[in-house]
């Protein structure tokens, strides 16, 4: 189980004295507009092992193709369809960059109230495979109380219906992908970060700030970038 | 066949019902421009009707890899006869990006066939199964921007901003899928809603299909939008294979960020390339994105800072940026505001570009202006202005003023002004192909002219252009070695056209040769089958050439062949392929024997034969030629040479038709299929109506 | 300076025109007598500007500079025949020695962008020139 000093590191994302300085004067400032829970609300929750593992994108790199949700439908339910991927991508192709484009992506909450919603444990965090939350296809018996439960705090929710094969679905780091020839999860490959044409899409093994986007949503471009035209800060 | 969604999407106008085809009967023709050709066939009984005739049929089609991951395969082919061409409206086709070929799988259809016309201004609303007929007063008038936002609101019932993404649909029930996507909507704006010919179709903010303008003839059907959204998925015959492939073709032709590769002096290239390297954007300073259509892998176009721009590319700001440039000293956001206007009133900007030349040559002459010969007031003064750019596309679009002359499309005003012939002999008016803006030029890069006059219009297709002519002659320009030596080109060239193997032999004998007759079949047939009916973009295949690939060798024909049998299950190979390019190429010629088409009208402009170089005079000082380097082989050595400042002979041009019909297996003298030629290529249903109205030999 | 510099500085050298030769070389000529310029694009295919004026010409070399190419950003150039520009600076502009300094000087040069770039800094040069002589007086 994580302890207490964990847990704040975990909302303060990654470790170090740096940020860790930079941890509460911050909250304070994003709690009222955050998206997700805030401080007061994610202290009285259960705390579980946090995952080792986090998808994390960038917003102003991303190109819109959907790649990274074709990839995702493909290697884990084998056909393609963008309502089954685990990451989405909007797009308002008339608004002004970057405010026209936006990634969301499983965040391995590290209070996850879709692991908590769950009657029947079909979604568990699996410790066999470096605590990522996933869903038990088998256990699932469809009551959508975690699709619920993420929507409470996402938006939109992470955790989508598969309403061709009726189970919940949820990124699971790419550790059951029967379609994909690779080994997944917090050790392996993701689809949608191998397949991202600009690698807008990476994982750490540092956990993001809990609270609000900025943990999630990071800067993924250098001087390559940059030298193509593209701004980089 | 894996990929397919398996019904087709009848829309009656007239009736205002719905119909199903199985796409099972229509499986040999696999998609795109091969559906549409045989579902026109069989759909439309007269093929002599005009363009605005209620039962002409405008047919979208897309591909088994339309949604998938096969790299580049976002794009959606439309079919019907257009009202572009001249003199005559032959069937004609063009094809647009963005999602909305995805989406209209994603709903659970391989395409839309358009007939009839409806009573009033409509739209129609497909979601999943429900296809729903709505009443579109009040979008007619609408730019193509502001109808799409109404009819996102509509469908989605929540705000366009990304700020309030959520998950659509959730009142259908959580077992009919939800999404988070907008529907993906196809519209017109004013140019089309006013059967001007130069209507395009428009979706999302870039995306056009405007050189057949087809966006004209849904205006004539009192049709203004398709909206399209599903959550049905794509069936894959072997997931596995089709993302290996991906990361094959993404991991040995394309270009690395961590270790970029020099880029041969252009952003553009076929299959590998840096991404953003062809929107408009960053010329204007301003901060940009890359963007992509559905699955692509290069994203070449751009979104921008302050909008203006967003996924236009190409002509959509060419057909203005000279004219910014000339009156700022330096591109401007003026140029991305012209191409914003292009988008919203939905006009081709084909016709913008070279219309603005044109007029601007007959007002300087003093031919055209106010209390001129031509009558026409347009503000001269702000040219390279948006304001200048909007007078002229709200004109032609609402048919006012010049504009209503302008309306009927560049070969038909110059007619009725009474100057068609002339301009057109000395180069003036620079229409080498069917009344289409010479795009690519017939004198210097043969398979580009020969392509749109065997063909119906600009053939607008890369496959050789960037290898032969782009690479080369800006090399030399710049004073580098091209990419590769001309005889190792012409190796690759070799190679990869299977199964004709022809070479690209570029000069003054080779032009006229076998060789190049098998070079143009080659590439009607490849573009036919593996470009427009599976929608592989044109921005990324052919790949003879690529910078990143294994010793500077393309995707192709490896690529195409992978994509497609890992979707569809199939395990076709290239060549056979190429035979059902063949099969559609034959049918399409076939519809055009029907409407007339003769080997005698299949002519270039005058100036094409008369002038040299890229005319026309327009002062001593003007009449010079453009560098166009290209390979050629010459007493047996093979080199890049200037070809510029030659013209085509005639007769010999005529000889050299001659040999492509003999290649075709068509009739020489009137460059018709032959009943054997249609029947071993399993059309002998076209065969017969072709012998019923006296247009087989 | 170097010896090489101070030469290569000699080259870019113009005598200061008379009043009524400034004015003919900024000013404007009739469409029969414009130069052309050709917009060369990887997509598009080629177009082509007539060009009047000294600052046209300018204005043209310099908003597709071939420089920017290589980085791959845009696949567009702007071309002008550097024979045909110089004899129409003789003949129309009645300017020969710029003429005969964009001759000399792009003959050193074997690629076009380097001679674009030269040919533009002799014409600013003698726009400026002449800007200021007219305006002096």
């Amino acid at each position: 189980m994580v302890n207490r000093r964990d847990f704040l590191k975990g909302i303060a994302g990654g470790a170090g004295a740096a940020v860790a300085g930079f941890a509460l004067g911050s909250l304070t400032d994003t709690i009222e507009k955050a998206e997700g829970r805030s401080f007061e609300e994610i202290k009285t929750m259960v705390e579980t092992p946090p995952s080792e593992a986090y998808l994390l994108v960038d917003r102003e790199k991303c190109a819109g193709c959907r790649s990274c949700m074709l990839a995702c439908s493909l290697a884990h339910e084998g056909k393609e369809n963008l309502s089954l991927s685990r990451i989405q991508v909007f797009e308002d192709p008339l608004a002004g960059f970057p405010d026209d484009l936006v990634q969301e992506q499983c965040r391995q909450c590290q209070y996850p109230e879709c692991v908590a919603a769950c009657p029947t444990g079909a979604l568990s965090v699996d410790e066999v495979n470096g605590n990522v939350r996933l869903v038990d296809e088998e256990k699932c018996i469809g009551c959508q109380r975690c699709i619920e439960a993420c929507d409470q705090i996402n938006n939109p929710a992470r955790a989508a219906w598969n309403h061709e094969d009726e189970y919940s679905l949820k990124c699971d780091l790419c550790i059951d992908t029967p379609h994909w020839e690779e080994n997944g999860g917090p050790d392996g490959k993701q689809a949608c970060v191998e397949i991202c044409p600009v690698n807008a899409i990476k994982t750490t093994d540092q956990i993001p700030v809990q609270i609000g986007q900025k943990g999630y949503k990071v800067n993924l471009r250098g001087k390559n970038w940059e030298k193509l035209g593209f701004p980089s800060e | 066949m894996k990929g397919h969604m398996g019904k087709i999407l009848r829309l009656d106008l007239t009736n205002l019902n719905t119909k199903e085809i199985n796409t099972s009967e229509y499986e040999e023709f696999v998609g795109g421009h091969g559906l549409g050709s045989a579902i026109f066939f069989d759909a439309v009984k007269d093929k002599t009707i005009s363009a605005f005739h209620p039962d002409n049929v405008i047919t979208m089609m897309t591909s088994p890899l339309c949604g998938t991951l096969a790299p580049a395969t976002g794009r959606i082919e439309l079919n019907g006869i257009s009202p572009q061409p001249y003199p005559t409206e032959w069937y004609s086709r063009s094809n647009f990006g963005g999602r909305f070929s995805a989406m209209l799988k994603y709903a659970g259809y391989d395409g839309i066939v358009i007939e009839g016309k409806a009573d009033k201004p409509t739209w129609i609303n497909i979601v999943n199964e429900d296809v729903e007929f709505k009443d579109a007063e009040s979008l007619w008038g609408l730019d193509a921007w502001e109808t799409q936002e109404e009819i996102w609101t509509d469908v989605s019932g929540n705000s366009t901003s990304v700020d309030e993404r959520e998950w659509y649909q959730t009142e259908r029930g959580r077992d009919e899928g939800r999404t988070t996507q907008k529907p993906a909507v196809a519209t017109i704006g004013a140019a089309g809603e006013n059967k001007t010919r130069s209507g395009a179709i428009i979706h999302d903010a870039g995306n056009g299909a405007g050189n057949a303008a087809f966006g004209s003839v849904w205006g004539s059907k009192n049709l203004k939008a398709i909206s399209v959204l599903g959550t049905k998925s794509v069936e894959v015959a072997n997931p596995s294979a089709l993302l290996k492939s991906r990361e094959w073709a993404e991991d040995n032709y394309n270009n690395q960020e961590s270790d970029p590769k020099p880029n041969w002096g252009s952003g553009v290239g076929a299959f590998g390339g840096v991404p953003g390297a062809e929107g408009f954007g960053n010329i204007a300073e301003e901060q940009v994105r890359p963007q992509g259509c559905v699955s692509c892998h290069r994203c070449t176009r751009k979104r921008t800072e302050s909008g203006h721009g967003n996924e236009s590319g190409c002509v959509d700001f060419l057909f203005y940026d000279v004219h910014d440039e000339q009156k700022h000293g330096g591109p401007t956001k003026e140029t991305a505001k012209a191409g914003d206007l292009s988008q919203r009133y939905g006009i081709n900007v084909y016709f913008l570009e070279e219309g603005i030349n044109y007029l601007k040559h007959l007002h300087e002459r003093g031919i055209l202006g106010e209390g001129k010969e031509i009558e026409a007031s347009l503000p001269w003064d702000e040219l390279g202005n948006a304001s200048f750019a909007k007078e002229l596309i709200y004109k032609v679009s609402n048919k006012e003023g010049i504009g209503e002359d302008l309306a009927m499309g560049l070969p038909r005003a110059a007619k009725k002004w009474g100057r068609l012939e002339q301009d057109l002999n000395s180069g003036l008016l620079g229409l080498q192909y069917w009344g289409y803006p010479q795009h690519y030029d017939a004198r210097t890069e043969v398979e580009w002219g020969y392509g749109s006059i065997l063909g119906e219009r600009d053939i607008n297709e890369h496959d050789f252009n960037w290898v032969v002519y782009w690479q080369v002659s800006l090399a030399k320009l710049f004073g580098r070695n091209p990419p590769v030596k001309a005889e190792k080109l012409a190796k690759i060239i070799k190679d990869k056209t299977i199964p004709y193997n022809a070479v690209p032999n570029y000069s003054n004998e080779g032009i006229y040769s076998k060789n190049m007759a098998k070079l143009v079949a080659w590439h009607r047939h490849y573009t036919r089958f593996w470009k427009q009916s599976l929608q592989y973009c044109d921005w990324a295949y052919a790949d003879f050439l690529n910078p990143y690939g294994p010793e500077t060798r393309g995707i192709t024909p490896e690529g195409e062949t992978r994509f497609f049998n890992a979707v569809t299950g199939k395990d076709i190979s290239f060549k056979e392929g190429m035979e059902i390019g063949r099969k559609i190429w034959n049918l399409d010629r076939s519809i055009w024997a029907l409407q007339g088409r003769h080997r005698d009208q299949e002519e270039f402009a005058g100036y094409t034969y008369d002038v040299a170089s890229w005319g026309p005079e327009i002062s001593p000082h003007a009449n010079y030629e453009v560098p166009y380097y290209m390979p050629v082989k010459e007493d047996g050595e093979w080199k890049y040479k200037n070809v510029a400042s030659r013209s085509l002979d005639k007769e010999k041009f005529n000889e050299w038709k001659t040999k492509f019909y003999e290649l075709e297996g068509w009739n020489t003298e009137t460059g018709r299929p032959k009943r054997e030629t249609l029947e071993n290529l399993g059309l002998g249903k076209v065969a017969d109506e072709l012998e019923q109205k006296n247009k087989i030999e | 300076m170097l010896e090489k510099d101070k030469k290569k500085e000699k080259d870019f050298n113009l005598s200061k025109p008379s009043e009524e030769q400034a004015k003919k070389i900024l000013s404007e000529v009739g469409y029969g007598d414009k130069i052309a310029g050709v917009r060369m694009h990887a997509m598009a295919g080629n177009t082509k500007e007539p060009l009047g004026s000294l600052r046209e010409v300018d204005n043209f070399l310099k908003a597709k500079a071939p420089g920017k190419l290589i980085k791959g950003q845009t696949s567009s150039v702007n071309y002008i025949d550097p024979n045909a520009l110089s004899s129409w600076i003789k003949e129309v502009l009645g300017d020969s020695e710029l003429a005969k300094k964009i001759e000399k000087n792009i003959d050193k040069e074997d690629d076009y962008r380097k001679q674009a770039k030269t040919i533009r800094k002799l014409i600013e040069k003698r726009i400026k020139q002449s800007r200021e002589l007219i305006s002096e007086n």
